[in-house]
């Protein structure tokens, strides 16, 4: 169990100074309203309940997790599309969580959507120059007798004919036509790219060219990328850094090799244990297949303490009563759990109690000292709680 | 240009990377809108095609009829009494059918029964397009603001178009028709006559006609606005004005211009009803329903003239029925690919 940090530390993706977004305790809960003329409000669904990280220039965050979780929640706030309830979401170092629309116009350019269906976000009553012109015409770009030329420029560098400008979206298929999606998200040469599962609409052989596309893109222009999708291998290809989140929350972040190789968290652990393994079925053995029991908790009534303790194999009386904090428990990796442990490697003790001064049943424990916590907030800190020998480790 | 070039039709193929070859091929590639598809779909439809002929030749009537009547080549008021027995029935078979009257006379009066036929489609044709574009313009709005602002302004709004379709609008039409005439009289300043009678079966068409439209416009705005369309022109930083009119409305065409043609029918019956319940235009202007009033007067003593003006309707009925069915069919987006 030694090696778990030691791996863990070792194994630093290519540090990026430059941080675009920092999204800071993020929060959207949508109203419930009852029936009736006067429909007020009878709960909330907390799609998203604070989620805080941060997405390094010319880098790619994934965020994982089944339907439901909050993972597109997040990404629409990210855009602006839904005004968050609380939080903070730091653009290039200014707030826009709470910006009007005149005040987001300018930020519009910056931060642009990549959608998942590609024949819902295409209007069907305009040809694809008119699509991808839209954002020039509406932020004045260029003048207007020069709007053709960088269209067929965009279509160009997505790979399409840039003859077929006065096509409608109706005469491509599915593959051509995300990449008009991603023609018009480009368009006005964005800093940040949301992409909303940008390929779990295509047909197989078809997601490995655009994800390949968004990868080339990516690096000729140093676009930063948010990357929602619950295909953890296209994550594994894509991000060098990834989120899985359970519920609206974050249960567990890090750089690929902290998530795929060294997953602390069940739930992480579960998800990975889906995923068919090519290597494993040639060689004959089978890996062990970590059964999820029941469905995700209504969001509107989500458990107390830990979210996951309801589905969850190791979940013990502290999950019930104290919410677990995410933890730094390495260079690069935070983990959502009182018992954080690689497979079959669990704790028998809460390693989290003693930081929120609470004894091993969740119990305000009035002999301990509650301590900061490391990793609260977007971010990684340059020290964090090591867990071979429960004391603070540092690079 | 290289000729030689080569142009993929499916880039898929081409991988992500590789930009396209150049295209070598001169002739421009020009794309075929939705519009154009659904006008492809409606030619191979013959039914449609049909019922197309028959209410363009009738529109093309209704416009004629009143030039006709004032060169005098139509003449649906003079009275031809000479052309009538001793009982006012016309003298020989079929309504009296000759040369100068192709249709024959009406019983009782001797009038032309062409004329009157093709005059009254004109008035009852008037009424009928102005009310029915009036209610598809009063749906429309109610409809896109309803949808648009969702909230308390859709629950108000809806409210009052459930109301209206809860009003007895034919009671409504039968008991106040004088007042409502003298209020159409003194607004426009207008005569007692057939104008101010006209204006007041469109009006009150309209203002009982629009529910429709304002529910299904509304049905459809609510849908469109979740496509993620729309969401991307938020992101894009698109202002409203431009969602509502750019993004929103050319995807509401089709459903409005089926809303027409499919209302068009309805109210040329419902004139027709009207004016035989002498609400409408009144005698001796001839409409529709006040040709089928006088008909049915002489469904035994002749016949002839007793079918005409309801084969008319029907005809005309059928017609824009059968063209507002075959434009749903092809303007559906189904129809698409």
């Amino acid at each position: 169990m030694s090696d778990t940090t030691i791996a863990t530390a070792a194994s630093v993706a290519p540090a990026s100074t430059e941080t675009v977004l920092s999204v800071e305790n993020l929060k959207m809960h949508f109203p419930v309203k009852g029936s009736g003329i006067v429909r007020r409000t009878v709960g909330h669904v907390k799609a998203v309940d604070g989620v805080s990280f941060e997405v390094a220039k010319g880098t790619a965050l994934g965020l994982v997790g089944e339907s439901g979780c909050g993972k597109s929640t997040t990404g629409r706030m990210v855009t602006r599309l839904y005004k968050p309830t609380e939080g903070k979401i730091n653009f290039e170092g200014t707030d826009i969580a709470n910006y009007s629309g005149k005040q987001l116009h300018p930020m519009r350019r910056e931060i642009q959507m990549i959608f998942q269906d590609p024949s819902t976000s295409l209007n069907p009553r305009h040809t694809v120059g008119s699509i991808i012109g839209a954002p020039l015409r509406i932020h004045k770009m260029v003048p207007k007798d020069k709007v053709l030329d960088r269209v067929q420029e965009l279509l160009e560098i997505v790979g399409l004919n840039p003859e077929h400008y006065n096509r409608y979206p109706h005469e491509f298929s599915g593959g051509q036509r995300q990449r008009i999606g991603i023609a018009r998200a480009l368009t006005l040469q964005p800093k940040l790219l949301v992409a909303d599962e940008p390929v779990s609409a295509l047909d197989v052989s078809i997601q490995a060219q655009v994800i390949n596309l968004l990868q080339d893109l990516q690096k000729e222009f140093d676009i930063s990328f948010l990357f929602i999708a619950h295909d953890l291998a296209i994550v594994r290809h894509f991000c060098p850094e990834i989120a899985v989140m359970y519920l609206g929350k974050i249960v567990e972040i890090g750089d690929r090799e902290s998530i795929y190789e060294h997953a602390h968290h069940p739930y992480t652990q579960a998800l990975l244990s889906a995923v068919p393994d090519v290597k494993q079925a040639a060689i004959g053995g089978r890996r062990e297949r970590i059964r999820l029991e029941g469905d995700v908790p209504s969001p509107i009534n989500p458990p107390s303490g830990c979210h996951f303790r309801t589905r969850c194999a190791i979940a013990k009386d502290i999950c019930s009563v104290v919410e677990p904090p995410l933890l730094q428990i390495g260079k690069k990796h935070k983990v959502a759990c009182h018992f954080p442990g690689e497979i079959h490697q669990h704790p028998e003790k809460p390693v989290t109690a003693p930081l929120l001064g609470v004894d091993e049943f969740g119990a305000p424990d009035p002999g301990a000292s509650p301590a900061e916590v490391p990793g609260d907030g977007p971010g990684y800190a340059d020290t964090w709680y090591d867990l071979a020998n429960n004391s603070r480790g540092s690079a | 240009m290289s000729e030689s070039a080569t142009v993929f039709e499916g880039e898929e193929l081409s991988g992500g990377s590789t930009p396209p070859s150049a295209p070598g091929e001169a002739k421009a590639i020009a794309g075929k809108s939705p519009m154009k598809l659904a006008m492809m779909r409606l030619r191979k439809d013959k039914p449609t095609m049909v019922s197309l002929t028959v209410v363009i030749l009738v529109v093309v009537a209704a416009v004629l009829a009143p030039l006709l009547v004032k060169m005098g080549v139509l003449d649906p008021f003079s009275y031809n009494q000479n052309l009538l027995d001793a009982n006012t029935i016309p003298e020989g078979g079929w309504s009296g059918a000759s040369g100068a009257h192709p249709l024959g006379v009406e019983p009782g009066t001797g009038r032309d029964a062409m004329s009157r036929f093709w005059y009254g489609i004109t008035f009852s044709l008037m009424i009928a397009l102005t009310a029915a574009m009036l209610s598809v313009i009063i749906g429309a709005v109610v409809g896109i603001i309803a949808g648009f602002s969702g909230g308390w302004v859709d629950a108000i709004l809806s409210r009052f178009t459930d109301l209206t379709l809860s009003f007895p609008s034919t009671l409504m039409l039968l008991a106040l028709s004088s007042l409502g005439l003298k209020l159409v009289q003194q607004v426009t300043g207008l005569p007692n006559g057939p104008l101010a009678q006209g204006i007041y079966c469109t009006v009150v068409l309209a203002i009982f006609g629009w529910t429709s439209t304002a529910r299904v416009v509304r049905g459809q705005v609510l849908s469109i606005k979740q496509r993620e369309f729309v969401e991307a022109a938020v992101v894009l930083g698109a202002s409203k004005p431009r969602i509502y009119f750019k993004e929103i409305l050319p995807n509401l065409w089709a459903p409005l211009l089926v809303l027409v043609t499919l209302m068009m029918p309805a109210y040329i019956s419902a004139e027709a009803a009207l004016s035989y319940l002498q609400v409408s235009v009144k005698p001796p202007t001839p409409t529709l329903g006040n040709v089928l009033a006088d008909s049915l007067k002489y469904a035994q003593v002749d016949p002839f003239y007793f079918f005409m003006p309801a084969i008319l309707i029907a005809t005309i009925v059928i017609s824009f029925n059968l063209l507002g069915d075959g434009l749903r069919d092809a303007l559906d987006p189904k129809g698409d690919r």
